[in-house]
């Protein structure tokens, strides 16, 4: 009787789900289908973030430890105005892949949605420190030291640098008008 | 401001003013407050010298009486402004603009999709 119980809950065990994503185990994870769910996801981001959001869950479900699934899905709950759900995400992406920038960028961008103005500012500088240049994180960093008020030669170093190469016409017209305004 | 009775007159004023002290952290709301106003109206309609007559008057007039009771908060968002320039003036009013659909000139920001 007692080693029906026990190959009862064994099976009990093996069968539950250890978080919000299934399979969770080593032996079953499918990077390749992860891969390909979340290239699909990443098209859906821009017109439909309910299909997004499945695709991503989907590619978790295949991979846990899929990186960029979760930095996608933070995006999804960026989008969708979930600050903590977002961070949570992004936080995951920072873990499993510590030398990309884009879930550090991602992750202080949320942190200044929710008005959290000095933490941005450090998560976005560690973005910067483990890929240096990368313009936009550079973009970010400065528009936020602009409109909160900070000044400083590395703030005018960065708008220099957006002047000359930032990603587009806008920004640069934008460094160059808050040099100006900076420098009066 | 109300409206107006007659079109040749200005319309009816009212103001409720508020005086309050706080000590509040940068970003956060203080709700001030709290004024109650009670407005009681009682009102008769009668037909002329009909609705005087006693007893049988109450067959050509009526009554209302109405009661509206309305609560006063003032919710005030504290921002310090560290720049001299009011340039960070635009980061206050950038959420509300954005909701307006008003371009304020700064690039947005946009998240990373990794593919």
């Amino acid at each position: 009787m007692r080693a029906w119980v026990l190959a009862l809950a064994l099976v009990a065990c093996r069968s539950a789900g250890a978080g919000p994503y299934s399979p969770t185990a080593e032996a079953v994870r499918d990077s390749i289908r992860a891969q390909e769910l979340n290239a699909r996801a990443a098209d859906a981001l821009a017109t439909d973030l309910d299909e997004a959001e499945s695709l991503l869950r989907d590619a978790l479900s295949a991979d846990l430890f899929f990186g960029p699934a979760h930095n996608n899905l933070g995006v999804v709950y960026l989008k969708q105005g979930k600050l903590y759900e977002a961070a949570g995400e992004f936080e995951w992406a920072r873990k499993l892949m510590p030398g990309h920038p884009d879930p550090r960028m991602n992750l202080a961008l949320t942190l200044e949605q929710a008005g959290q103005t000095d933490q941005a500012i450090a998560t976005y500088k560690t973005a910067l420190e483990v890929w240096p240049g990368h313009i936009a994180t550079v973009q970010a960093l400065a528009r936020i030291e602009v409109l909160s008020g900070r000044t400083g030669p590395d703030l005018d170093g960065r708008l220099a640098e957006i002047a000359m190469r930032g990603e587009t016409e806008s920004w640069r017209a934008w460094a160059l008008r808050s040099r100006m305004a900076m420098s009066n | 401001m109300g409206d107006s009775a007659d079109p040749n007159l200005p319309p009816p004023r009212q103001e409720t003013k508020l005086a309050s002290q706080a000590t509040v952290p940068d970003g956060y709301t203080v709700v001030l407050g709290g004024l109650e106003v009670e407005t009681e109206t009682d009102a008769e309609t009668r037909v002329p010298v009909l609705g005087s007559l006693p007893i049988l008057g109450a067959l050509f007039k009526s009554r209302s009486k109405t009661s509206q009771q309305s609560r006063f908060y003032v919710f005030l968002r504290c921002s310090v402004l560290r720049s001299a320039t009011f340039e960070d003036l635009r980061y206050v009013s950038a959420p509300a603009m954005a909701k307006g659909g008003i371009d304020d000139g700064i690039p947005v920001v946009e998240p990373r999709v990794i593919r």
